[in-house]
């Protein structure tokens, strides 16, 4: 072989090896492009995550933050939320959309969106006043029943918002020196005696019948309380909630939901009656009586079957659900008070969560 | 004479030089095809791992059932979901079956399949060897059996997998393993 026929072969050599070494160093690019693309997938999850999770903390220190982040840098890329009032099958919810970025601006750029329904605070639709009954009901002594909205100290009235005072589909009686105030068409009309017929609803009819149940109350199945569900949280214990049948084991003041389930006809008279969010009194023949409460403050709602001598402050409302109450349909004759307040009720709702969503109170997720 | 010696001395450096790169050549090329085999095999790897993750992220959304899980098993798992998220829910099963062959080259290899509802089932038959699932409780227990109370509890799944090459180079597969724990939020 002529030295020629040797520079010639090596030569050939050589590109050979340069086209197979180029190959090798593609393959090689293309097992870290492999892996850079995963690891860029999982940082835009990441980011989009943690933007859902920085909105649902604004939203735990101000339930009314819809305000959002626009884009922004987080970690390694940016991030970019909204937040909107939304329903989920009929459930009302606050709609969190975080939409993480990973070398954003680039050819490679990934993005993930993280979407959440959380639940929103909500007054059920059928609180319809301060007190609403589905039984002849009357108020003595010296009782005010006030469907104007109230703060949650139950000081400060919020103009134009409130409910009408008295709602029942039977007929309410106002004597000794019981006043009744509310909000009728925007109006607002402090308590008095007696009480403007505008904040009085009586002999109401309702479509579909008056609820039931407590869970019914709260709108059941269609915006996420099917039967059972006020229960299972208060079992749950979750938020500070208490179900009990032995109401004598509780402990003031109440938290979430208590759910106090007494024999056929039981009475609790638990005295101060103190604390926060719902209050359901109920058995399955719908008898249970809560009465005797006095001197204490509890800001939230109470269900209960049937109501006599409420002589705490209640701010919030109450509804019953007996059509055979007793006592005389007296709902208070003393020095008691009941004072409607939507936000309240929202604070009570807003930690009535269903307990397989613990504290993130999420509806749902979808990522 | 000398001339003579001269072509003998070129003629034996020369050969060497021809086989030194003739091995390098032969080296270098098994790397590159190595290398090959390795990034379609880790291909198939996050191929798997994308189908899975986004599957299982979506598991018990628009779900209102306290049961979002409805079978488990090592190899096996059924889960309820609004998939597309379009209010239909949907079974989604995913089974792999270690001793079915995948009709691969490699033996090694059987098939993940993936089953919407009693929709015909969809394989994925990239070289898996081996899928394991675990299933976790919120205090991080393992839970095993398929009585109810047991299926509402799980809050994490487990998932590795193990995958090779469909085919040899140079009688060797080239494998990967993954491993990982998914905590869809739906569940909790």
């Amino acid at each position: 072989m002529s030295g020629r026929a040797i520079i010639i072969f090596i030569a050939g050599l050589i590109v050979i090896s340069g086209v197979v070494f180029h190959n090798i160093e593609a393959s090689s690019t293309l097992i870290t492009q492999n892996f850079n693309k995963y690891y860029l997938r999982q940082t835009a999850q990441d980011i989009a995550q943690t933007g859902a999770a920085m909105a649902l903390r604004q939203i735990g220190n101000d339930i009314t933050w819809r305000t959002g982040f626009p884009l922004m840098n987080l970690a390694s890329g940016k991030v970019q939320v909204t937040a909107s009032d939304s329903t989920f099958f009929g459930r009302k919810v606050i709609k969190i959309v975080s939409i993480g970025y990973s070398q954003y601006g680039t050819s490679l750029e990934r993005r993930d969106t993280c979407i959440t329904y959380q639940r929103r605070s909500f007054v059920p639709s059928f609180v319809y006043g301060a007190v609403t009954t589905n039984n002849p009901v009357s108020a003595a002594g010296s009782m005010i029943i006030d469907g104007r909205d109230h703060d949650t100290i139950g000081t400060t009235v919020i103009p134009g918002q409130g409910q009408w005072g008295i709602w029942t589909t039977k007929t309410f009686v106002q004597s000794g020196a019981s006043m009744v105030g509310g909000t009728a068409a925007g109006t607002d009309y402090a308590p008095a005696n007696p009480g403007n017929p505008a904040v009085i609803k009586q002999l109401q009819i309702l479509t579909g019948g008056y609820p039931g149940t407590p869970d019914s109350v709260m709108g059941a199945i269609s915006i996420g309380y099917p039967e059972g569900t006020l229960k299972a949280i208060a079992q749950s214990g979750i938020n500070g909630s208490r179900y009990t049948t032995n109401p004598a084991t509780l402990t003031m003041p109440l938290k979430g939901v208590t759910y106090v389930e007494l024999p056929s006809a039981g009475t609790w008279s638990p005295g101060p009656l103190s604390g926060s969010g719902i209050l359901v009194v109920h058995n399955s023949n719908k008898n249970s009586l809560l009465s005797n409460v006095n001197g204490g403050i509890f800001r939230g709602l109470i269900i209960s079957d049937d109501i006599v001598h409420l002589h705490d402050t209640i701010v919030g409302a109450a509804v019953s659900l007996t059509l055979a109450p007793s006592a005389g349909n007296v709902i208070g004759n003393g020095t008691g008070a009941v004072l409607f307040s939507k936000t309240s009720i929202k604070k009570a709702t807003e930690v009535a969560v269903m307990p397989p969503n613990g504290s993130q109170n999420a509806v749902a997720w979808r990522e | 004479m000398q001339v003579i010696l001269d072509i003998l001395g070129s003629m034996v450096i020369g050969g060497l030089l021809i086989i030194m790169m003739l091995n390098l050549n032969s080296n270098i090329s098994e790397s590159a095809a190595t290398q090959t085999f390795n990034n379609i095999t880790q291909q198939n790897l996050t191929t798997v791992s994308d189908i899975l993750e986004n599957d299982f992220r979506k598991m018990g959304y628009h779900i209102f059932d306290s049961v979002k899980v409805t079978y488990t098993d090592t190899s096996e798992i059924k889960f309820q979901t609004d998939l597309y998220g379009d209010s239909a829910i949907h079974v989604v099963r995913y089974y792999f079956n270690p001793a079915a062959v995948s009709g691969q080259e490699n033996t090694n290899t059987h098939v993940l399949y993936r089953q919407i509802d009693n929709k015909p089932q969809m394989p994925i038959n990239l070289g898996l060897t081996k899928v394991r699932l675990w299933y976790y409780s919120g205090a991080g227990n393992l839970l095993t059996g398929n009585s109810t109370a047991t299926l509402a509890k799980i809050r994490a799944i487990k998932v590795a997998m193990s995958i090779e090459s469909v085919s040899a180079w140079n009688k060797k597969y080239s494998g990967a393993y993954w491993e990982r724990t998914i905590k869809p939020k739906n569940l909790f």
